[in-house]
């Protein structure tokens, strides 16, 4: 299995004629109720190129046109570089990557399991960890450190993952400030403005307000990013019900409305600049009003955005694989496998939360990690499909084996087991007797001693002395200019 | 030189390579060499090591079939030479292995019976769907340690059940070792139908033999 050349299979939940619909209906509303956009010179942008701007209101109706010439301005194809080249991402067409994410606040103690709020140290951990795991491809910031500068989060999560990974790497901003922060600490990674054109070292993820609004913050990011060259993510996060039509049509609808207004701006702006298309959305669990994170309706959803993003040949960011259990128990398993499975057959090419989350993405932990990383392997499994060809076929040595016989002594056999059969690094399978006999561990405890075995023993390729030093700079302008 | 025929042999029984271990097993013999030294120093310990990696999950079954497959085919170029001598190869025990009446399931047996080889055992595996009289008249035959009884089905267990009690009627309950396995059966089953094992995978299936002839 070349678990970097995973491919999803075209999972369908819209119809062309569907699809069309869709896009035609987020238009209206683009045009029709138009979108809020907090930030003058996004408004001037916007006028500028024939948009009716009321800049009382600061709401902004786009033409039909303007959002589809847009859309034909972005690229459809997007590298996002990491560190190591092989571990690069090639954002495109119906290629799938997965990395963790997002910003849960507590993590479980590895070692006391007590909840716990999140430290720098567990920032480095985790990012280690993923350095480790095999199925997860690139690095999102996956805890909140409290022991930081609470105004600049961001930078010391971007600093602990440049430094603890080979994996390429996605980072939320806090604000346009420290957006351009998170660039600068890309550039001098890549080796410098130039070098960051050629080989962008990060992608910085920018939501919409639902419904309907761009922050001043998140446009400020936008403009200052786009000018940049940093490629970035550009979508929304509706939940049905609450800040989202409760039918998945309109919510989906919506989502595309609020992510094609971003986009447009991005367009006006810088033509051609590399964006990818958000899809976050899932639905609010009305009895509490809460975002419920591993709702089987984000999987639905992200398929059809997934769809739209494909009609329109924009790379995607994707979520799936999350879940609303306080422990690694049944309702995780089956929470995150349904989402991610329909997500990853649909081709999301970069897929967030692909592990880890749980409670609503306020928790996570480091066995959840590692449990995950084998849900992953089995999706890339699956994603694999069945290859038919002769050699696969087999006639030839079914035609050896014949009735009655079996196919345990063939080379034919061992030619083909390691590629054709997942075998779990971590799930077992052996009978009951002999787990009692190997001390009779649960899964979670399992993926615990992983965990552990790896935090004790991985060493990451380090970043040379100078970068590292590079972005300590960064950060200790960042401070002093702006957030002592 | 001798020495270099050892690792040779070793080496392609390893490799998975059945006519380069002929080969060599054929040049061992015009060499001169003992057949039972070269099988105990490098057919015995290519297989020992087959079966720790097989064990520690690092080899799959496949590799543990060719292994056996290729030291079969030194051990066929071994026999005339063996019998020439009148020695005997060195075994931890003779095993009979089978499925039971009515049950034409095999896997499970066959690779017990693949693994029990590796591990050293002497296995005569008479097939499937074995009357409790052509066990014992097979057991009687080969004169062996151990009778291995083999089910998949929760159908066809009570056919274990039989052949301890056909024992017992014989009187030779206490000339042979039964152990039994397949996916149903458990170790409760296996103490109360007066089984001596029970395995609950090839590898246990192995150690619980082991443990029978005290090896």
């Amino acid at each position: 299995m070349d678990i970097w050349n995973l491919k999803g299979r075209k999972l369908k939940i819209l119809e062309q004629d569907e699809i069309e619909e869709i896009h035609q209906r987020a238009l209206d509303v683009l045009q029709q109720v138009g979108c809020f956009f907090e930030h003058e010179e996004a408004l001037a942008i916007f006028e500028k190129h024939g948009a009716i701007v009321d800049h009382s209101t600061r709401i902004v109706k786009l033409p039909r046109n303007m959002v589809e010439e847009a859309l034909r301005l972005c690229p459809s194809s997007m590298l996002l570089a990491a560190r190591d080249p092989k571990r690069d991402i090639h954002a495109e067409g119906d290629r799938v990557y997965f990395g963790p994410g997002t910003l849960p606040i507590k993590v479980r103690d590895l070692e006391t399991g007590q909840i716990r709020r999140g430290t720098l140290k567990d920032c480095e951990n985790f990012v280690r960890l993923i350095d480790a795991l095999e199925f997860f491809h690139f690095f999102k910031g996956m805890i909140m450190p409290c022991d930081v500068n609470p105004k600049i989060p961001e930078l010391f999560m971007a600093n602990a993952a440049f430094n603890n990974t080979t994996k390429q790497i996605s980072q939320n901003p806090f604000s346009a400030k420290g957006a351009v922060y998170l660039c600068r600490m890309g550039q001098a990674v890549a080796g410098g403005e130039q070098a960051f054109q050629q080989r962008p070292m990060i992608l910085i993820n920018m939501l919409a307000v639902s419904p309907l609004q761009w922050s001043r913050e998140n446009l400020g990011a936008i403009l200052a990013l786009a000018r940049m060259g940093c490629p970035m993510i550009i979508g929304s996060e509706p939940q049905g019900g609450t800040t989202g039509p409760a039918p998945l049509a309109g919510q989906v609808m919506l989502n595309v409305a609020e992510t094609l207004a971003g986009i447009t701006l991005v367009q006006l702006e810088k033509p051609n600049t590399p964006v990818m298309w958000g899809n976050v959305g899932s639905i609010s669990d009305m009895r509490s009003g809460m975002f419920a994170s591993g709702a089987v309706e984000l999987g639905l959803i992200n398929t059809a955005m997934n769809q739209m993003a494909k009609f329109y040949r924009v790379p995607t960011y994707s979520t799936g694989g999350m879940s609303d259990s306080k422990v690694s128990d049944a309702q995780a398993g089956v929470e995150k496998s349904l989402q991610i499975l329909a997500v990853a057959l649909a081709g999301g090419n970069y897929i967030h939360d692909a592990g880890g989350l749980l409670e609503s993405c306020l928790l996570t932990s480091y066995e959840q990690y590692v449990i995950d990383n084998e849900m992953l392997g089995m999706v890339a499994r699956i994603l694999g499909g069945i290859r038919v060809t002769p050699e696969t076929l087999s006639l030839d040595v079914i035609k050896e084996v014949g009735p009655g016989k079996n196919f345990m002594g063939v080379h034919h056999t061992l030619d083909h087991i390691r590629t054709e059969h997942y075998l779990p690094r971590l799930f077992d399978r052996s009978t009951y007797e002999t787990w009692e006999t190997r001390g009779s561990k649960d899964i979670r405890d399992v993926a615990r001693d992983k965990a552990r075995e790896i935090l004790a023993t991985h060493v990451p390729e380090p970043l040379p002395k100078e970068v590292q030093e590079e972005l300590k700079a960064i950060i200790k302008e960042a401070e002093e200019t702006y957030w002592k | 030189m001798s020495e270099s025929i050892f690792g040779q042999l070793k080496d392609a029984i390893i490799g998975l390579d059945a006519n380069k271990a002929k080969e060599i097993a054929q040049k061992g013999i015009n060499d001169g060499l003992d057949p039972i030294e070269m099988t105990n120093q490098s057919i015995r310990a290519a297989l020992d090591l087959m079966g720790d990696r097989f064990s520690s999950g690092s080899i799959f079954l496949p590799e543990l079939m060719l292994a056996a497959k290729a030291a079969d085919a030194a051990v066929v170029v071994f026999e005339p030479e063996l019998l020439k001598r009148g020695g005997n190869r060195d075994q931890l025990g003779k095993v009979l292995l089978l499925t039971v009446e009515g049950d034409i399931h095999d896997i499970g047996k066959n690779i017990v019976a693949l693994v029990m080889k590796c591990a050293g055992f002497e296995v005569i595996d008479i097939g499937t769907d074995k009357k409790s009289g052509e066990i014992l008249e097979a057991a009687k035959m080969h004169k062996v340690d151990v009778i291995g009884l083999s089910a998949l089905l929760t159908t066809t267990m009570p056919r274990m059940r039989e052949m301890i009690d056909l024992l017992k009627e014989s009187g030779l309950r206490d000339q042979y070792r039964v152990i039994v396995g397949g996916a149903p059966v458990t170790k409760e089953f296996a103490d109360m139908i007066g089984a001596d094992g029970y395995g609950t995978d090839a590898i246990g299936a192995v150690e619980v033999t082991r443990r029978l002839l005290g090896k």
